[in-house]
């Protein structure tokens, strides 16, 4: 417990004084703000929305992948394990502050889109639980890593895919057919339905859409996807490990 | 303390240290003098339980976070503050933070401790390494290489350091290259030349059997004798 708290609060330090990171989780929210202001109605959700799956398939994959491929290129991570520092203690540490700080940046979306109080845990639900798909998928990509150069080269593909692809696929209804299954996709569209637009888009969602448009089908992807990246990560952190 | 017994060590085809073996007693300063290269930090990377050896027996008598341990590379977080590495260290350690401005004194760096590592001289950075390597004042400290490409009045600082540690009953297991720090520090010297030792014993005791004096024990020229070009080991 000792180990998780001084990681957390090492996390949050670093955090501060690394703006090419910290702008990640501030950018988008701040950006679909702004754009909101010029759009009403069913296009400032979709709007909005196709921010928060930049920001979810972006932020946690990214930070959590740098911090762990910057520790070990730097060799912190072998004075961390030296000091008794569990890989899990260290991984837990970084995974739980990345999910963390998506809660802002998540809660100026839920206030974006219009959403109603009842309706704001689930909301949070699901974009943590994005959040945490995002950092499994950052964490593995981390344990691969030999530095922080190679480890940009990793996820730079990822993460066009995460965060791009859902919205590409609003104007290529074919893509849904693939990009219905990858999780930022159904978040969007999960979140879409807690929108008081989304009955002005209801049709145009069906349209766009290769798997039925119903929280269900979305929860289930999200949550599919969730697990898939958690046996990914076991996987590679059983043929990798974290030495440091 | 430490000790190390016929400790085989291979990369790929390559053997790095052939049959190894010493014993550091509590309380001293050991040093493993030898040219870069000679296994040095691989001997510290096997007693650290970092790498694991072909065959033979590490063993130290104290528990993983009983060990301090300063390396080449420091390991430091550069965008955090003096203060802000070793609180998270402390933390780990289960620490007050009180201590923090106490260890940061004992390596000169009292004046440092708002100041990003990024922003530090090397002395300074390896002063701070030492600072975390001792904050939870170990039974074992290891360093590598402590104070090369230091000046000598902060080498100076932390070869004080590292008696005073001693005196308070830490056993320092320490490479060099410096000859005259050897000299001056350690109770007993290793001197290691292509992964094997070639010769055991106090610097004093070496430098008597190797007839090496000038005015003052001159181990390095037992050093470059018995480790340069052509030495039958």
């Amino acid at each position: 417990m000792n180990a998780t708290k001084a990681l957390f609060g090492k996390q949050i330090s670093d955090f501060l004084k690394n703006m090419s990171v910290t702008i990640m989780f501030v950018m988008f929210p701040v950006i679909a703000f702004f754009m909101t202001t010029f759009m009403e109605g069913a296009d400032a959700a979709f709007n909005v929305l196709n921010f928060t799956a930049m920001f979810i398939g972006m932020g946690p994959l990214v930070y959590v992948a740098n911090t762990i491929a910057e520790d070990n290129e730097h060799k912190n991570l072998r004075f961390l394990i030296m000091a008794g520092v569990k890989p899990f203690q260290y991984l837990g540490g970084i995974i739980s502050f990345a999910v963390i700080m998506c809660i802002p940046g998540m809660l100026a979306f839920w206030w974006m889109i219009d959403a109603t109080v009842a309706q704001l845990p689930l909301f949070l639900l699901i974009g943590l639980a994005g959040c945490l798909a995002s950092s499994m998928l950052g964490a593995t990509v981390g344990l691969f890593a030999k530095n922080v150069q190679q480890c940009s080269a990793i996820y730079t593909p990822l993460m066009m895919v995460m965060a791009f692809t859902p919205m590409v696929a609003m104007f290529n209804p074919d893509l849904a057919v693939v990009v219905d299954f990858v999780f930022t996709r159904q978040i969007m569209l999960a979140l879409f339905q807690m929108s008081p637009a989304v009955y002005e888009m209801a049709d145009f969602m069906a349209e766009i859409a290769f798997l039925p448009v119903t929280l269900p089908v979305s929860l289930g992807i999200i949550g599919g996807s969730v697990l898939a990246f958690i046996i990914v990560f076991f996987a590679a952190y059983r043929k990798k490990g974290l030495k440091g | 303390m430490i000790s190390m017994t016929n400790i085989v060590k291979r990369f790929g085809e390559q053997t790095v240290l052939h049959d190894v073996s010493f014993n550091v007693e509590k309380q001293e300063v050991f040093g493993l003098l030898g040219p870069s290269g000679a296994g040095k930090t691989t001997i510290i990377n096997i007693l650290a339980k970092q790498i694991a050896a072909e065959s033979g027996e590490a063993r130290i008598d104290a528990k993983p976070l009983e060990t301090g341990l300063m390396l080449e590379e420091d390991g430091l977080y550069s965008r955090l503050t003096c203060t802000e590495n070793l609180n998270l260290f402390a933390g780990i350690y289960g620490l007050s933070k009180s201590k923090v401005p106490e260890v940061l004194a004992s390596v000169g760096l009292e004046e440092a401790g708002k100041k990003p590592v990024n922003k530090l001289s090397q002395g300074m950075r390896k002063r701070l390494a030492l600072a975390r390597a001792i904050i939870h004042t170990p039974k074992v400290l290891f360093l590598d290489e402590p104070t090369a490409n230091l000046d000598p009045t902060t080498a100076a600082g932390i070869h004080k350091l590292i008696k005073d540690l001693c005196a308070g009953g830490t056993t320092v297991f320490l490479t060099t290259h410096n000859m005259e720090e050897a000299v001056d520090l350690c109770d007993h010297v290793a001197l290691l030349n292509k992964g094997k030792i070639v010769e055991y014993g106090s610097p004093q005791d070496i430098c008597t059997k190797y007839d090496s004096f000038k005015t003052v024990p001159d181990l390095g020229a037992v050093f470059i004798k018995l480790t340069s070009k052509g030495v039958n080991v």
